[in-house]
């Protein structure tokens, strides 16, 4: 018996202990923050766009306010984030511009939360741009996209690209 | 201090060291796509009104008719083609109506002015109109011309004299329709 109290001993006091050290040090580790896209956009230029034989595309082509919904989470509750847009493509015409700006501040989960910048249009190129800064968690922050500069001149056909959004906590 | 503490003390410093606590990263994307339609259409401009070419007499004893010409109509056009397509040709033909005898009538587009882009027609020069059609621009690619008068291709009417033996001066003259068609 005097065996088992001293291994118990030594469990608690020598390896517990420092274990549950170690699990507290480890728990930012888990913590791991997430960004959550929800949506996408399909668009087909109308031909009835040309009203009369002679004139272009008008060219710009907005869609609605709400066509992308971001969310931002982590595990834990106060943290300050970036996030970086660009877009990788997979059969595009780099004439065709597609710009997007944050239309809304989405539902913070808290009133420390908050989201900055964003709000004017923004070209995605194919290199990560910052888009707009946030603090805490929040849901369903809403994006609109502008397609530009879409014209005759380029072959009548479909277009296809992937656009990237990146959190970063700060 | 023990060693397993030191132990344990040691693997808690590297832990945080190692700890990705800030700058944390996670991405998320969605697919964006646009279709772009092929158009092709043309039309005639100021309109499709009709007009009206009269034989002047000869100012001079010996000298033959006067030859009336009329420019007042143009050809604008748009087409926004596929990858695959092929160029588009801008035919004209007589498809009603005939023509005064000993008389014929003739056309030619002019070369592209206006405020369009891309690749815009050729002209193929002076046709004598039939009920067949003839090519009168070729080559057109991805372009537009412009809307409008001044835009596009000018349009120069003529009439000839193909036989003056036959010409009537009796008829009230005579009306005939030319239709524009854009194809491959």
């Amino acid at each position: 018996m005097k065996h088992v109290s001293y291994f118990r001993k030594i469990l608690l006091r020598r390896l517990l202990i420092p274990a549950v050290f170690l699990a507290a040090a480890y728990l930012p580790c888990l913590s791991q923050i997430q960004i959550y896209v929800s949506g996408h956009w399909t668009y087909s230029v109308p031909a009835s766009n040309i009203t009369e034989a002679g004139l272009d595309f008008t060219g710009t082509y907005t869609s609605s306010s709400k066509q992308v919904l971001i969310s931002i989470d982590n595990d834990v509750n106060r943290f300050n984030y970036r996030v970086d847009v660009r877009r990788s493509d997979i059969s595009w015409n780099s004439s065709i511009e597609v710009w997007a700006r944050r239309t809304g501040n989405g539902k913070p989960k808290n009133s420390y939360c908050w989201v900055s910048g964003g709000t004017s249009y923004q070209q995605i190129t194919t290199s990560n741009q910052l888009f707009f800064t946030g603090y805490g968690r929040t849901d369903d922050i809403p994006i609109r996209y502008q397609l530009r500069k879409i014209s005759v001149l380029i072959p009548a056909t479909n277009y296809s690209t992937t656009i990237i959004y990146t959190v970063t906590e700060l | 201090m023990t060693l397993l503490q030191k132990i344990a003390s040691l693997v808690i410093a590297l832990v945080w060291c190692i700890s990705p606590a800030t700058g944390q990263v996670d991405t998320d994307n969605h697919d964006l796509s646009v279709t772009i339609p092929q158009v092709v259409i043309m039309d005639i401009e100021p309109s499709n009104s009709s007009i009206q070419l009269t034989l002047g007499p000869p100012v001079e004893a010996g000298n033959s008719m006067q030859l009336p010409t009329n420019t007042t109509k143009w050809i604008n056009y748009t087409c926004a083609l596929s990858p695959s397509a092929t160029n588009k040709i801008i035919r004209a033909q007589i498809t009603s109506g005939a023509l005064p005898p000993g008389v014929s009538l003739q056309l030619q587009a002019g070369a592209y002015t206006g405020s369009g882009a891309g690749t815009t027609g050729s002209t193929v020069g002076l046709i004598t109109l039939s009920a067949s059609p003839q090519s009168i621009i070729t080559g057109i690619g991805r372009s537009y011309t412009g809307n409008g008068s001044g835009q596009g291709h000018q349009l120069t009417y003529s009439l000839a004299i193909v036989n003056q033996s036959l010409l009537n001066f009796d008829t009230n003259g005579a009306s005939v329709t030319v239709t524009f068609t854009i194809s491959d």
